[in-house]
């Protein structure tokens, strides 16, 4: 079976060649990449032992322009198609992955369209998202795919109306995609309802906003640049992207409570000292339960960031970061709890580092990064090495340490799923 | 009748006299911004296809291709640039911004296309080198005719000759640095770096030079870096000026959406 997939897609890319050098079709790109991550901590509760990270992946891009149609070629028209053949040999199944297909144009000088399926985000954060509420693959980034897959794309038609003072950025999302939950599988992690650690026995029903009109996320940006200083504005209405709330206790279903955040985003250099500061914050409104009386739905918040950036000599980059999330009403959610509950902090802090440092002509990046966070008590390990073996090889060796003792923070979970990954890449 | 003449001779004579003593006096800061001018200001914008070929000692050739847009806002002054990676295939897509300021920091901006994603990047190192290259920053963008002290070494009927040493040494990796200018469009001809002990660290050449659209332009340029025995060559290709670049094409919404008519 797979070795017929796999040929069949050999022939198609033929074709496709075949066809680009016949009739002048547009270029395929893209990569092929093998993945390997090896688990370095004992746990037995995901599905496999030993590793959590092992597959072949293709990916094809391709970018077209449809000129001989006029109207199209006024407006700019492009289509863009972006596909990932993926053999995940640790789900044992094969997949193929339509990751981005959409058209963009230009029908007025002061108006973008994009429809179609599309990666959105938006934001100042570095690993740290407020405002970006598009849906995220966690799972991805905690086995140590490249970056890009931390990004889910979503069904959206985005309208950008631009003006010399700001932009208005809309982005209607009818077709509700989120965050890719760890599920037990592959990552075992920290489930209220077993109120412990678990892996595959985890039975979590996930239950999502079915596809309905009224169910319509749309997320909305106003932002400009004033001197070196770009401001942003953000209203989002949509829904929860993790499924943090509780539909029928007793029988593990969770869902995707209703969400309106509200929020602001600064960022621009510092005078005198040099570097790129930045600040972001947003209200979290849980629309079913305003007052944050329901312990069954998340308590609204703020959420603040401020970040500061700046580089050195010899090719060497640090970055900092400063998030706190501060429930609103702290002393409604603890008259709501029962006793047996576990009970979340008023306020939850965390910082992160990113330290990049390039050598050898640039062609061998080390970056480590991490996240601190003094209210679980844990860290998050994230140390990379990517060496560009020539323009074409790309070789990666990264590790994900989780370190902490309590089983429900958000790294100190996963120190089961501490893991040492490689990746080989091969760009066209 | 004659004395006309000998008035007009004489006019002649003294017209003469302030144009040669007007060139025989060109300064050294004189010439240094002027082949600023030359060198990254011609034209009101401009575009250019740029093959890089990085030779290190051993290694493997290197090659990249990036489309630069240049848009001055003030000759002489701050400039805006758009940089649009075609090669090598993995980072295809990716632009980088710059606004170029001649007091402070640029501000420059980095769109990944994987994340659809802007970050601004911390103005680094202006010496440090360009994209693995054996150019630094400077030498693709211009470095500040007010950094350096200049001193006019000497000339002869095709260059002058100059010296030019940084005010702020601890800024730079070289000690001071010649330069030989073409006189004829001030277009630098080659450049020779020094460390402290008074060798050549590294040189920038001008390989190959044409006039387009009227305005004399480096075509080839060759920069060897002695301590790491690596050379890389710049081929400026497909070079226009005044295409007619807007202030818009130089912010986020082009560097989501390339500006294709442009980049072509």
């Amino acid at each position: 079976m797979k070795v017929r997939v796999l040929s069949i897609l050999f022939s198609l890319s033929c074709f496709f060649a075949v066809c680009a050098n016949a009739f002048e079709l547009p270029k395929i790109h893209g990569f092929s990449e093998n993945a390997a991550g090896v688990k370095i901590s004992e746990d037995d509760k995901a599905n496999k032992r030993g590793i959590n990270l092992f597959e072949q992946r293709m990916q094809f891009k391709l970018r077209y322009f449809p000129d001989r149609i006029t109207v199209l070629e006024d407006w700019q028209t492009e289509v863009f198609l972006k596909a990932d053949a993926l053999m995940d040999e640790y789900a044992e199944r094969f997949f193929l992955n339509l990751k981005e297909a959409y058209i963009t144009s230009t029908p007025f000088d002061f108006l973008d369209i994009k429809v179609g399926r599309q990666v959105l985000t938006w934001g100042t954060g570095d690993y740290v998202f407020i405002n970006d509420m598009f849906p995220k693959d966690y799972e991805s980034f905690l086995i140590g795919r490249e970056d890009e897959y931390l990004k889910r794309p979503s069904y959206a038609l985005r309208a950008m109306f631009f003006s010399q003072i700001a932009t208005l950025d809309i982005a209607v999302i009818p077709y509700f995609t989120p965050n890719k939950a760890v599920t037990g599988d592959r990552l075992s992690f920290f489930d209220p309802l077993r109120a412990g650690i678990v892996g595959r026995v985890s039975d979590r029903k996930l239950l999502r906003p079915p596809f309905q009109f009224e169910n319509t996320e749309a997320a909305f940006r106003l932002y400009g640049t004033l001197d070196s200083y770009e401001w942003a504005g953000y209203y989002f209405r949509g829904f929860y992207k993790n499924p943090m709330g509780y539909k029928e206790e007793a029988n593990s279903i969770l869902y995707y409570p209703e969400l309106d955040v509200f929020g602001a985003s600064l960022r621009g250099p510092v005078p005198i000292l040099g570097g790129i500061v930045n600040g972001e914050l947003g209200y979290f409104n849980s629309r079913e339960d305003t007052a944050g009386k329901d312990r069954l739905i998340p308590n609204p918040s703020m959420k603040y960031l401020i970040g500061y950036k700046r580089s050195f000599k010899n090719d060497l980059e640090i970055g900092l970061q400063y998030y706190l999330d501060h429930m609103l009403y702290w002393d409604n959610y603890k008259e709501s709890l029962l006793a047996q509950d576990s009970r979340d902090d008023e306020v939850y802090q965390q910082y992160s580092l990113r330290i990049t440092k390039l050598m050898a002509r640039q062609t061998l990046r080390l970056s480590f990064f991490t996240f601190y966070s003094p209210v679980d008590n844990d860290i998050y390990l994230r140390p990379l090495i990517q060496w560009d073996a020539t323009d074409r090889w790309k070789v990666s060796l990264g590790a994900n340490i989780f370190i902490g003792q309590q089983t429900n923070g958000d790294y100190s979970q996963y120190t089961g799923n501490n893991n040492i990954y490689t990746r080989v890449r091969y760009s066209f | 009748m004659k004395y006309r003449v000998l008035f007009m001779s004489a006019i002649f004579m003294v017209v003469l006299g302030l144009v040669l003593s007007s060139s025989f006096a060109i300064t050294a800061d004189e010439i240094v911004t002027k082949a600023n001018i030359a060198s990254y200001y011609e034209g009101n914008d401009g575009r250019s296809l740029i093959k890089m070929e990085i030779e290190a000692r051993g290694g493997r050739k290197r090659e990249k291709e990036f489309v630069v847009l240049r848009l001055n806002v003030e000759k002489g002054g701050r400039q805006k640039f758009y940089v649009y990676y075609e090669k090598p295939d993995d980072i295809r897509g990716t632009v980088y911004m710059v606004w170029k300021k001649t007091d402070g920091d640029d501000d420059r901006w980095l769109y990944l296309p994987g994340l659809n994603l802007v970050t601004r990047v911390a103005a680094s190192d202006k010496r440090s080198s360009f994209a693995g290259s054996d150019f630094v920053y400077e030498d693709i963008s211009g470095r500040n005719v007010y950094a350096d002290d200049h001193e006019l070494l000497g000339e002869d009927d095709s260059v002058f000759r100059l010296k030019s040493t940084p005010k702020d040494p601890g800024e730079v990796e070289f000690d001071h640095y010649l330069t030989w200018i073409r006189k004829s469009d001030f277009l630098p001809v080659k450049i020779e770096y020094y460390d402290s002990k008074g060798t050549i660290a590294r040189t920038v050449e001008t390989v190959e030079s044409k006039v387009i659209n009227g305005h004399p332009t480096v075509t080839r340029a060759l920069s060897r870096n002695r301590e790491t025995d690596s050379q890389t060559v710049l081929h400026f290709l497909d070079v226009e000026y005044d295409i007619g670049l807007t202030d818009d094409v130089f912010t986020e919404r082009y560097l989501q959406r390339p500006p294709r008519r442009w980049l072509k």
